[in-house]
Parts: structure tokens; C-alpha cells; sequence
């Protein structure tokens, strides 16, 4: 038959249709898999970005899938990308890059179109990135990475103190790293938290030569889900241990010595492998280093978190074994013990589980002199206190977490069981009245804190819920019997006793959601919580045979339920550099307050508390912040419970008899100067703050120095002032140098023995520090601090000097050996006295590395066998004189063996 | 106090910067062998500078020794304290490239334009702290991997490469002896990407990119008492023979000669064919 659509060719027939449907086809397959994505780059300010890198991928940013195309655009801001789609792909992404401006990924249909995206400046621009051998600074975006063998001296060994040496970096006595005056939230080693806030275990056992780097984190957030969503603040270290460690190591360091025999031990065994780490630490001595604070939590942990926990009651005063204003190896008298090991395991790659447990018991004691005058109109009274105090503290501590950190996901929890354990004795002499005060303490707590994370929209939802539980029992016998005329008793009393209880449950939770419209971002946080406490308290006269009657306020069983829940609304707009942020909270309580079931009493309180804040980055160095906020707190628990309490053996308290409400209205300015290349760093910080509470304290002191604190239902009001600055500089390339000084005025209100006063306190504070080792034959350390107080109570005005030295010489005298000489001098006087309070301490070291591992120390500690601290100062209408005992002269010989 | 807060926030303003005013300054460290004997890599710095889509790369050394002779400032010393193995500079702007070479006291200039293929691959590396990923081409008779983060999206990177996504912050040749890898990277003041040069246009020789490898070669070829000659005589050999005659015509013959530039090592090799 013949074929009406067919075209004859070359003498074949061939049905054109068909094949006409083919190509047709042919084409349109062709046309569709061929994708053209075109457009102009602008900023927000409609302004053409030129020279953009534009990337076609199969995920977004294309940092995981293929890079399917990728362009530069024109100078007018104008891409192509062109793709053969030959895998069909539904949609595809589309990265916008340049170093200016912030990423912008974009998921699109894989088809032809115009794509005509806006991008927003970026507010820290690319960071000088510099490698040199001399600094040893890395610098990428927020990330600042420290070679430790350019940052280490000769005579550094663990690797606090490499850390110490960092610009910017402050440690605490017991351990705390603080970087540009904030607490680090994080310290990693290998990039994995393995002692979860308890870093000085670590920092002090890792010796310096096993670390290759420290990293310093800024704008960090730990949760993966927070990279790129999350702004943050907050700052984190970590550790890059050396490839060729091995997989044990860690520091052994042993010290004896005479005429007290002295001992200290420290081991610190650490374990590094891929899955496993763990870290263990034996630490024992008696040579004036407190072991309290090892293995204890120095971070800040989540501030939504810190806003939900308890506030753990602590009613009576244990016996006071501090010093003051001398550093403690001088005049600790103590035994201590402590034991730690926390051990962390990797599943899979972002599965952790953890554990810690750890002991620690302090045994310590002080001889003290003090002798108090206190002011009160044209009258006065002197207080002399010979004391001879003795506290043992026993700490357990077992940790518990598990956590999940993906980058869409971030899941923990954590189980703390804690038990603590104090007893102490005080003989006292107060104005020749001889005192026995003894002291016990036993508390445990139980918490288990829970914290989710995931995306909903893209956006962040975080959840988090905190279960506490809180027990408490405190006892103190004071004899012979102390306010007698308070507590009175018909009969011949011999001792005074007190006995607290306390319970606290804590059931709380919150969550968190952020949303984007147009510019501004709204965070909106709702938090609900839920405490109910309960103190049981007994207060009696005693002796053998009879007991005053215990009832209230002597004796009192207080119950307080609170419910409270705290609607916040974040919002924060940026325009170019300036960042605004307007905070509003509202916060409901309820307050249920039972006494001994007699008193019920009900409360409600809304407040409604703003917060508004302006922060101008200038450039990579400099930024300016301006907040101001008004805030209203009520009593806590502590400050409600009713009944009589003696809290030591000179002092009495009872708490007001309603809910105090404080309002605080307070303002700060803010300016930073940060050149992390050049080790300088500024900080600016003035501080208004204005308190206006409800009750004015009312304190009594009678002849033998027994001071009582009540409280009047009268308008209080206090006012403080304060400007702090502080600079990080290196002078010369050579001389380290951090200087502070802080001015501060305060004004506050209150009744002492019926006579209302106004009390002013100014403090003038200057502190130098200066630091000079250029890994030559000598190094020099000194650190200077002035502070100088004046108080004014109505016409009296006193003012305090007080100065200190410390000196720290090293001379290196051969590649091997090293003497250090320390000086540290405290003067003090007042201005009513022609007195004037000199100490001076003078240590000498000899040190030894015969080996790379080992080192050898011979020292002679307080040459001159002083046997005395004396200081003086001064605060609203007090002025003290004070004076406790040294350690003496002791003769040590001691090793130091890395692992 | 007003006016004295006003002042303080101008003064900091007039320090804010746009991306438009600022240029990239980029390091890298430089790894080669230019004889295939040696039995040691020779190492110097080379600086890029990118503004937009204009870039100029020379040795560091070189651009020290420019910078001093266009202040007028050089002294014999300098010579040898910048002293440096190459001399080329390698101006792109768009995908042309303008190079600049000197062979003895002569300059030569070439153009050319950039046509780079790049295979992007798979793989993923850490280097420098930066997430790479790799690409290979082929270029003057060599295959190059090349390592680029999009961390930096810069399209440049050392020598003539570039038309990444991504900075290149390591690019190494299939033999291990040319290497580049990223040392430092700044933002810097805009200033204009120009070399200076002692002498005018006029007395440049241009050429293009195969013959003046071919020159190159030659001129490396020579011994050091030949290039001495070559200089001296203003370009040409004088062969002093037995007979006291001279000869100075260029000759190659010398087996010697021949050794050497088959041990001869140049960064492009394609003037061989």
C-alpha cells in the first residue's frame, strides 16, 4: 500500500511521521537537559557585586556534592552558568561566594531561569592570615591557632602555663581561663570535650612539650547545628596534642621536704586514641595548694540553663581557713587529697559517651588576729578576734553524659550525683571571751539536665529540661551560749545550738525558636520552672540537762512552691554595621509560702523586663556596645525563710518579713580594640547601675562583737558607678604587658544600731603586669597591684592604701640548669593610722633538666622565715586590721618526669 | 561630650573599608627543580596580587628589588640579599595573560590567551587548615593537580593558573618537582598591579610563548663562562680556538652543552615537540 507520508529517498520508503516525532522529540530532550542559569549579583544596597564566584551543585554550598558548574562573574556583577542535565536533576543549588560577603546558597529547579540574588556585607571581613616562624599565629575567619613551641619559654612545663601566655589570657588561681575577660566555655583536646568544664585537671597534668598547638575559638558554638545559624559570643580553646605522642603520657611530678615534712605528689596519666580518651589524675600535698577546686566545673555552661538551676542554700558560716591578699602557697596549712578520672568514648562518628567521677578532701587551717572598729554615728565598737579555725572538706563527684553533634541534630544529657561532706572548729577569743564553734555540713544533690536541638523550617528549635534535687543538713555548736538575750532561757545555758535542713526539687524546662522576618530576626524563648523548697530549722539554748522550748521563730519549717514562667522575645536587626537588639521579657510567679502550716501565704508578681542594646563593628579591630536594661528580682529562697537564725558564732539573722522586690535599672557602655597579630587588646567598659529594693537591712552590734541583721520595710536604694580598662600590649616585640585599672563608686543605705547611714565606697585599682623572656640567659616577671578605698559614712571618711609586688627573676645559667628568686611585698596602712603594714616573702629555686623529660628542683621557700601577714582595710563603717600565719621556711627537694 | 563622641566615631568610620578599595596579597611558597640532577628542591616566595579580575604574580624577591629600584634606593647588596632564580612577572586580566621575562639583559614579553580545561575530581584534602578539593589539567607539557578551597573564593592561583571556584592553594606537576603551595594570603590597600620595569616598551622583544621557551632554553643551556661571554658580547659566543682565531658564532655542538639541556628542567616543556 502505498505510503502518503512518506518521502521517497534514495529509492527507500520511509514514514516520515515517525521520524519527524523523533527528532522533534530528539530536540526538546536536548533543549530541556540543556540548563542556562543566568542573573546580576547585588548587595543589599542594589549595588552590583563584581567578580562573584557562582557554583552550581547537587547540595547546598557544595561543600559535600558535585560541582556540576561554576563561574566568576563579569564586573557588572553578570553570570551564565550552563549545565547538560544529563542525569535528569529535579533541582540543584546555587553558591554565591565572595570574600566580603556572606554565602548565599540557593535551591532552584533545573531549569533555565534568571536568578538575581542579594547578598549581605559581612561584618568580620577576611582576618590577616599570616604564617610567619617568628609569631607562630595562624589566623583563619575565627579561628586563631598558637604554635606552642613559639609560644613556650624554657621554663614552662604544663600547659597552663604555655596558655597563660596567650595575649589576652587570664588564669585564675584555681585553674579558670578567662579570654578577654570572659570564661572559655569549652577546653577540647583533639577537638572532643572530654572533661566537660573540668579543665584544670587537665591543663595542669598535660605537659607543654605533648601539645603541637592551641587553638582559640571565637564566635564558637559547640552544637554542629549551630555553625553558620547560631550568632555566638562565646569563646572555646583547644589542644592539638602531638602526632608522635604515645598513647599513654601525661606528668609525674613528686616533691619532700623539711623541717614540717612536706610532700606532694601529682601523676596525671592521659590516654589518646582515635575513640577513647581518658585522663586520671592522683594529686596529693601538703605544701599550701588547695587540690578543692580540681576536677570542678569552671565553665558557665548554657545561660538559658543558668537562669532555670537552683540556688543551692547555704545558711551556716563553716570556719573561715582563707588568707587574704597574699598568694596561697604562703600561708595554706593544708592536707589534700584528690583523685580523678574521666574517660570518653566516641560511637560511631558523632556519638559520645562520657564519664568522670572524682574525690577531693582539703584538711586545712589558719591562726588569725583581726580587730574590727565599727562606726556608727559619733560612736563606735571594737571588735578583737583571736581565732584558731581547722575545716575538712570531702568531695564525690560521678558524671554522666551522652551526646549526639550532627549538623541537623544535637542531642545530651547528663547525670551529676555529688555528695559533699565539711566539719570544722573554731577557738575563738572575742574580747576575751573564749569561744568553741563547732561546725558540720552534709549535702548531696542530684541533677540531670537534658538538651535537643533540631531544624524545623531551617531554623533552630531548642529544647532543653533540667531535674534537680538538693539536700542539705548544717549543724553548728557554739559554747558557751552566745545571744542570750535573743534567745533566752531560764536556765543556765552552756551551748548554743543550730540545726538547718533543707530540701529543694527543681523541675524545669525550656524552648527556643527563632524566625526571620525580612532583616530582623525574632527569637522567641519560653521558659517554665517549677521549685518547691523546704527549710527545717532548730534553734536552742542548751546544757546537760534542759533545752529552751523550740517553736517558732526558733524553730520554723518553711515551704516555699514556686511556679514561674519567663516569655522572651529577642529581636535583632542589622543594618551595615550597626547591630540592634531590643529584648522584652515577661515574667510570671506565683509564690506559695508555708510556715510550720500555720502561715499561707499566696503571691503573684508580673514583671515585664526590656533590654535594648546597639553593636557598631567599625572594622575587623574595633566594635562599641551600648545596652541598657531594667530588671526586677524578688527574694529567693535563702531570703525568705522566716525564722531566727545564727548563722556563726557573732552572728544572728532574720530575714524580712514579706518579699523584697528589687528593681535595677543599669546602663553599659562598651569599647574593644582587638589586633590578635599584634598581641593588643583594649577593653572599655563604664557601668551605671541603680538598685531600688523594698528592705533596708538593719545590723546590731552589741559589746562583745555579736552582730544581728534584720530587716525594715523601708525604700533602700543603691547606686553604683564603675569604669574598667584594661589594655594587652607587647612593647618592644619584647616586654609582655597587661595593664588594668578600675575606678568604682558606690552608694548604698542601711541602719546600724538604729542610726540610718549612707555609705559611700570609692576604689581606685591599678594593676601592671609585665613580662620579659626572650628564651635568653634570664626572664622577668612582675606584677604590680595599687588599690586605693576610700569610705564615707555620713561625715567620716577613711582611706586605705594597699600595694603589692610580686617579682619573679630566672636566670638561666647554663642550657641545662636555672635559678628562679621570687619576691612578693604587701604594704597596707589607713589613713587614720600612722601605722603602716609592711610583708615581705622571698623564695629561691634551683632547677635541673639533665634530660628533655626530666627535671630537678631544689628551693628554699620564705628565706626569712616570716611568720606573719598583717593588712588593713577599710569598707563602709568598718575598718579592719587583720593578720593570719605563714607557712614556714621549708627546704624542699623535688622531680618532674613528663610521661 | 557629645561633639567628643562624634569625633571618636568619625575617626573610626574613616578606618571602615570597602571590598572595592582592597586588593588580595597572596603568598605561596615555591618548590622546584630546574636541573632534573639536583638532588635538592630550591625554594622561594612568589606573590600574587588579585583585585577583581586582574592579577599580577612575581617572585617575592623580584618585587622587593623593583620596589627599591623605582624608589631609586638600590645598592649592590640588594642584588644579592633579592637575589632570584626567575624574573618573569605574569599580569592576567580577564583570560589574558601578559608575561615578562628576562633572559640576561634582555626582556622579552609574550601574550596569550588562558584556556585552561580543568577536571574537577573528587577528592577532598586538609591542607593549611583549609578544606580542599581537587582538579587537574594539563598545561605546558605538564600535568598539574591543583588543591582549591572554596573557602577563599578567589578564581587565581600561583603561576598562570587559575579559573578554579576556589583559591588554589597547592599545585604540584605529575614529575614532584614544581610545587606551589599557599604561605600567607591579606587584604591590603588597592594599589595598581603594574611592574616596573628599567627599561621603556620600546626595547622589550616580543615574542610568543613557544619560541621564548625555546630561548630560554638555549640561554640556560650555556655554561657559566658562556653566559658570561653571551653577556659580555652583547648576545653572542666567542669560541676561542688553538690558533688564536675566534669564532663567535652560537653553537650547541658542545657535548657538554648537550648534557645540559637535556638535564634541563623548565616549568613549561612543551617547546620540546
Amino acid at each position: 500500500m502505498p505510503c502518503r507520508s512518506c518521502n521517497t529517498i534514495n529509492n527507500l520508503s520511509l514514514p516520515l511521521t515517525p521520524y519527524l516525532v523523533f527528532v522533534l522529540f530528539l530536540i526538546s530532550y536536548n533543549s530541556n537537559s540543556q540548563i542556562k542559569i543566568e542573573g546580576v549579583v547585588k548587595d543589599t544596597s542594589n549595588v552590583s557585586v563584581p567578580f562573584i564566584s557562582v557554583i552550581m551543585s547537587s547540595s547546598s554550598h557544595g561543600d559535600n556534592g558535585d560541582i556540576l558548574a561554576f563561574t566568576t562573574a563579569n564586573s557588572n556583577g553578570y553570570y551564565t552558568l550552563n549545565l547538560n542535565n544529563q542525569n535528569s536533576l529535579d533541582s540543584v543549588y546555587v553558591t554565591f561566594r565572595h570574600l566580603s560577603y556572606d554565602v548565599k546558597s540557593i535551591k532552584v529547579k533545573a531549569k533555565s531561569q534568571v536568578l538575581n540574588p542579594r547578598l549581605t556585607l559581612k561584618n568580620n571581613r577576611l582576618e590577616d592570615v599570616l604564617i610567619s616562624t617568628k609569631k607562630n599565629i595562624v589566623i583563619k575567619e575565627d579561628t586563631i591557632t598558637y604554635n606552642v613551641k613559639g609560644l613556650k619559654k624554657i621554663k614552662d612545663y604544663t600547659i597552663e602555663e604555655v596558655i597563660n601566655r596567650i595575649p589576652g589570657v587570664t588564669i585564675a588561681e584555681n585553674g579558670q581561663i578567662k579570654y578577654k575577660n570572659k570564661s572559655i566555655s569549652h577546653l577540647y583536646i583533639n577537638g572532643v570535650d572530654l572533661l566537660e568544664g573540668r579543665y584544670n585537671i587537665a591543663t595542669r597534668g598535660i605537659p607543654a612539650e605533648a601539645v603541637e598547638s592551641i587553638e582559640v575559638l571565637q564566635r564558637h558554638n559547640h552544637a554542629l547545628i549551630d555553625k553558620k545559624r547560631t550568632p555566638s559570643n562565646k569563646v572555646a580553646f583547644n589542644l592539638n596534642i602531638k602526632d608522635n605522642k604515645n598513647i599513654i603520657f601525661g606528668s609525674l611530678k613528686s616533691d619532700a621536704g623539711l623541717p614540717l615534712l612536706t610532700a606532694n605528689i601529682d601523676v596525671t596519666p592521659i590516654y589518646i586514641k582515635n575513640k577513647v580518651q581518658n585522663i586520671s589524675s592522683i594529686k596529693a600535698n601538703n605544701i599550701g595548694e588547695s587540690l578543692e577546686s580540681n576536677g570542678t566545673n569552671l565553665t558557665n555552661d548554657n545561660i538559658d540553663f543558668n537562669f532555670l538551676k537552683l540556688d543551692k542554700l547555704d545558711v551556716l558560716n563553716a570556719p573561715n581557713i582563707l588568707g587574704e591578699g597574699l598568694t596561697q602557697k604562703f600561708w595554706l596549712d593544708n592536707e589534700s587529697l584528690s583523685i580523678t578520672n574521666d574517660i570518653l568514648v566516641k560511637q560511631k562518628k558523632d556519638f559520645l559517651f562520657k564519664a568522670g567521677v572524682s574525690y577531693n578532701s582539703d584538711d586545712s587551717s589558719i591562726e588569725r588576729l583581726s580587730n574590727s572598729i565599727f562606726f556608727f554615728g559619733n560612736d563606735s565598737t571594737e571588735v578583737n578576734q583571736a581565732t584558731n579555725n581547722n575545716l575538712k572538706n570531702d568531695n564525690y563527684y560521678i558524671g554522666l553524659s551522652q551526646e549526639v553533634n550532627r549538623a541537623n541534630l544535637y542531642f545530651k544529657n547528663k547525670l551529676t550525683l555529688n555528695a559533699y561532706k565539711s566539719r570544722g572548729e573554731s577557738f575563738v577569743t572575742q574580747n576575751t571571751l573564749p569561744i568553741n564553734y563547732r561546725y558540720d555540713d552534709s549535702r548531696f544533690w542530684i541533677s540531670n539536665t537534658l538538651n535537643l536541638k533540631f531544624t524545623v523550617a531551617d531554623k533552630i528549635l531548642n529544647n532543653a529540661l533540667l531535674v534537680e534535687y538538693f539536700n542539705n543538713q548544717e549543724n553548728i555548736n557554739i559554747f558557751p551560749s552566745v545571744f542570750e538575750d535573743k534567745i533566752p532561757s531560764d536556765f543556765n545555758s552552756e551551748q548554743t545550738n543550730q540545726r538547718v535542713k533543707s530540701e529543694q526539687l527543681n523541675l524545669s524546662a525550656f524552648s527556643q525558636y527563632n524566625i526571620k522576618l525580612g532583616e530582623t530576626t525574632l527569637g522567641l524563648t519560653q521558659k517554665i520552672s517549677y521549685k518547691a523548697e523546704n527549710l527545717d530549722s532548730d534553734l536552742s539554748q542548751r546544757n546537760n540537762e534542759e533545752q529552751t522550748a523550740i517553736n517558732f521563730p526558733f524553730s520554723s519549717d518553711f515551704n516555699l512552691k514556686t511556679f514561674e514562667t519567663n516569655s522572651l522575645l529577642k529581636s535583632h536587626y542589622q543594618w551595615k554595621s550597626f547591630k540592634f537588639n531590643l529584648q522584652t521579657e515577661l515574667r510570671y510567679l506565683n509564690l506559695n509560702q508555708v510556715e510550720s502550716q500555720d502561715i499561707n501565704l499566696n503571691n503573684n508578681f508580673i514583671f515585664l523586663q526590656p533590654n535594648f542594646s546597639i553593636h557598631y563593628k567599625v572594622n575587623s579591630k574595633w566594635s562599641f556596645l551600648t545596652d541598657i536594661s531594667e530588671t526586677t528580682t524578688i527574694s529567693n529562697f535563702s531570703e525568705l525563710f522566716p525564722g531566727l537564725i545564727v548563722t556563726d558564732f557573732s552572728n544572728l539573722i532574720r530575714n524580712p518579713n514579706d518579699i523584697n522586690v528589687t528593681k535595677i535599672l543599669s546602663g553599659n557602655l562598651f569599647l574593644k580594640y582587638s589586633n590578635v597579630l599584634r598581641g593588643f587588646f583594649l577593653n572599655n567598659n563604664t557601668s551605671v547601675n541603680h538598685l531600688q529594693s523594698d528592705f533596708t537591712i538593719l545590723n546590731t552590734i552589741n559589746s562583745s562583737g555579736l552582730i544581728e541583721a534584720n530587716f525594715i520595710e523601708q525604700p533602700n536604694l543603691t547606686r553604683t558607678l564603675s569604669n574598667t580598662t584594661s589594655i594587652t600590649k607587647t612593647f618592644f616585640r619584647l616586654i609582655n604587658t597587661e595593664l588594668s585599672y578600675r575606678y568604682s563608686y558606690s552608694l548604698t543605705e542601711q541602719f546600724f544600731n538604729t542610726i540610718s547611714q549612707s555609705n559611700i565606697n570609692i576604689f581606685h585599682n591599678a594593676a601592671i603586669e609585665l613580662n620579659l623572656d626572650n628564651n635568653t640567659w634570664y626572664g622577668i616577671t612582675y606584677a604590680g597591684n595599687i588599690n586605693y578605698g576610700i569610705s564615707r559614712v555620713d561625715e567620716f571618711e577613711t582611706t586605705n592604701l594597699f600595694l603589692k609586688h610580686n617579682l619573679e627573676l630566672n636566670f638561666y645559667t647554663t642550657a641545662k640548669t636555672r635559678f628562679n628568686l621570687e619576691f612578693e611585698s604587701v604594704s597596707s596602712s589607713l589613713s587614720d593610722s600612722d601605722t603602716v603594714n609592711n610583708n615581705s616573702l622571698f623564695n629561691i629555686a634551683f632547677f635541673y633538666k639533665p634530660k628533655k623529660k626530666l627535671f630537678l628542683k631544689a628551693s628554699l621557700f620564705n628565706v626569712f622565715n616570716e611568720t606573719f601577714f598583717n593588712s588593713i582595710f577599710n569598707n563602709s563603717n568598718v575598718i579592719s586590721q587583720t593578720q593570719f600565719s605563714l607557712r614556714p621556711r621549708q627546704f624542699t627537694i623535688g622531680i618532674n618526669y613528663s610521661l | 561630650m557629645k561633639y567628643l563622641l562624634l569625633v571618636l566615631l568619625s575617626s573610626m568610620l574613616s578606618h571602615a573599608q570597602s571590598s572595592r578599595d582592597n586588593m588580595y596579597s597572596i603568598t605561596y611558597l615555591n618548590s622546584f627543580k630546574d636541573r632534573l640532577s639536583q638532588n635538592y628542591q630550591s625554594k622561594e616566595y612568589s606573590r600574587l596580587l588579585v583585585s577583581g579580575n586582574q592579577s599580577i604574580y612575581q617572585l617575592y624577591n623580584v618585587m622587593e628589588l623593583d620596589s627599591l629600584l623605582k624608589k631609586g634606593t638600590v645598592t649592590d647588596s640588594d642584588y644579592n640579599r633579592y637575589f632570584s632564580h626567575n624574573k618573569h612577572t605574569i599580569n592576567i586580566s580577564d583570560n589574558t595573560i601578559k608575561y615578562r621575562d628576562e633572559i640576561s639583559e634582555e626582556v622579552y614579553s609574550y601574550e596569550e590567551k588562558l584556556n585552561l580545561n580543568w577536571t574537577l575530581g573528587q577528592d577532598t584534602k586538609l591542607i593549611k587548615g583549609y578544606s580542599c578539593k581537587s582538579a587537574t589539567v594539563t598545561y605546558g607539557g605538564r600535568q598539574w593537580k591543583a588543591w582549591y578551597t572554596l573557602d577563599l573564593p578567589i578564581s587565581f592561583g600561583p603561576y598562570k593558573f587559575k579559573g578554579l571556584p576556589g583559591l588554589i592553594v597547592k599545585i604540584t606537576d605529575s614529575t614532584q618537582t614544581y610545587d606551589f603551595e599557599l604561605y600567607a594570603i591579606v587584604e591590603r590597600k588597592l594599589k595598581p598591579l603594574e611592574k616596573y620595569f628599567k627599561k621603556p616598551d620600546t626595547e622589550i622583544i616580543k615574542t610568543d610563548r613557544l619560541t621564548f621557551n625555546k630561548v630560554k632554553a638555549s640561554y640556560e643551556s650555556l655554561s657559566l663562562n658562556e653566559k658570561l661571554n653571551y653577556n659580555n658580547l652583547g648576545g653572542k659566543i666567542k669560541i676561542f680556538k688553538a690558533d688564536g682565531n675566534t669564532d663567535e658564532s652560537l653553537s650547541f655542538r658542545n657535548p657538554k652543552r648537550i648534557e645540559k639541556s637535556k638535564d634541563l628542567n623548565l616549568i613549561e616543556v612543551d617547546y620540546k615537540k
